[in-house]
C-alpha cells in the first residue's frame, strides 16, 4: 500500500470534521476556512476545493451561509456557520473521533510501537 | 474607512464565465452563488496584491481550468439528485458517469452493472415462464454440463431437469428484488463516496 495514498484517504474524510468543528468555533467565510486548515489544522487543501465541500454541506442543511458586506474588505464574503443538524453531526463525529483514536492507540501501545 | 476594490484583471471576467458556462447543469441560483463565491475568493487573493494580474494567475493555476473545477460541483450536484430521487437506474447513470475517472470508480461501476443485470435476467425469466414454459427454468443436468435458470432450447431443455416448475415466477422476482435493493444500497454508498472532496493539492 502506497503510504501518499493512504494519507490521502486519511485527510479526505478529516477534511468534513476539521470544517464542522473549526465552524463551530465562530462563522467564517470560505477563504478563511481554507487558510485555518491549512496553517491550524495541518491539512494541504487545494485551492478551491473548500468549495464544493461547502455547497455540500450547505446543500445537506449541516451548516447555513449569508453573505456580509464586511467593512474591511472590498467585496461581500460569504459566512457560515453550524445549522442545528451540523452541531448534532459534529457532536456524533467527535463521539467517533474519539473512539477511533483511543482504539488506535491501544493498539499501537499493544504492539509495542514507538 | 472605505476599502478599495484591487483592480480586476479582464482573465478573471473570462474564467468566471467559462465557470457560469460550465456550470449549466445546475439551477440557475445555485450556479449564481457559486460563480459570486468565487469571484470573491479571487478578490480576496487580489485584495492587497501588488500585482493583481500575477495574483489572479496563481489563483486561477491553483484553482485549474474553469470547466475542470466546474466538473465537482455538477458531479456533486448530479449525484446528490440521483441519491434523493432514490431510482436505481438514475443512480447507475450518475455512476456511469463517473466510471471513466479512476480504476476503483470503473471496478465498482462493473461490480454494480453485474448486480443490476442479474436482477433484469431475472425479471426476464418470470416474465417468460408463463410464455415459454418448456424452455424457461431453473435448469440441472450435471453430466451435460447444464446448471442454469434462463431459456433453453428444446433439445437441450430434453436433457436436463427443470427444478422449479412455476414457483421460478415468485422466486425469480423476490431475487430480482432483494438485488435491486442490494445494487441500489452499495449504488447509494459509492456514489456518497465519490462525493468526499480529495482535498489534495
Amino acid at each position: 500500500m502506497d503510504l501518499q495514498a493512504w494519507k490521502s484517504q486519511l485527510r479526505k474524510g478529516a477534511a468534513e470534521f476539521a470544517v464542522l468543528a473549526l465552524l463551530q468555533q465562530r462563522e467564517r467565510y470560505g477563504l478563511e476556512l481554507l487558510e485555518c486548515l491549512r496553517r491550524d489544522v495541518g491539512l494541504e487543501v487545494a485551492e478551491g476545493t473548500i468549495y464544493p465541500l461547502l455547497n455540500r454541506l450547505q446543500r445537506d442543511g449541516k451548516i447555513v451561509a449569508r453573505w456580509v458586506e464586511d467593512p474591511d474588505a472590498s467585496h461581500p464574503r460569504k459566512y457560515y456557520r453550524l445549522s442545528g443538524d451540523g452541531a448534532a453531526l459534529l457532536v456524533e463525529m467527535r463521539r467517533a473521533w474519539s473512539e477511533h483514536t483511543r482504539a488506535m492507540a491501544r493498539l499501537t501501545d499493544e504492539e509495542g510501537f514507538e | 474607512m472605505e476599502h478599495q476594490s484591487p483592480a480586476r484583471p479582464a482573465a478573471m471576467d473570462s474564467y468566471l464565465r467559462r465557470l457560469r458556462f460550465a456550470l449549466a447543469p445546475l439551477p440557475p441560483e445555485a450556479r449564481d452563488e457559486i460563480v459570486r463565491e468565487i469571484r470573491s475568493h479571487f478578490m480576496e487573493r487580489l485584495d492587497g496584491a501588488a500585482d493583481p494580474e500575477r495574483a489572479f494567475r496563481e489563483t486561477a493555476a491553483a484553482m485549474g481550468p474553469a470547466e475542470e473545477y466546474a466538473r465537482s460541483f455538477v458531479d456533486d450536484y448530479r449525484i446528490a439528485a440521483a441519491v434523493a430521487g432514490g431510482s436505481g437506474f438514475a443512480m447507475l447513470h450518475v455512476a456511469l458517469r463517473l466510471a471513466g475517472r479512476g480504476i476503483r470508480a470503473l471496478l465498482g461501476v462493473a461490480v454494480l452493472l453485474l448486480v443490476f443485470t442479474i436482477a433484469l435476467a431475472l425479471v426476464i425469466v418470470a416474465l417468460l415462464k408463463p410464455i415459454f414454459p418448456a424452455h424457461v427454468g431453473a435448469w440441472y443436468a450435471p453430466e451435460a454440463g447444464i446448471v442454469a435458470i434462463g431459456f433453453l432450447d428444446a433439445r437441450t431443455a430434453a436433457q436436463a431437469s427443470e427444478l422449479l416448475g412455476y414457483w421460478i415466477i415468485p422466486i425469480a422476482i423476490l431475487a430480482s428484488t432483494v438485488l435491486y435493493r442490494v445494487g441500489t444500497t452499495l449504488l447509494r454508498r459509492f456514489l456518497r463516496w465519490h462525493q468526499t472532496p480529495s482535498v489534495e493539492p
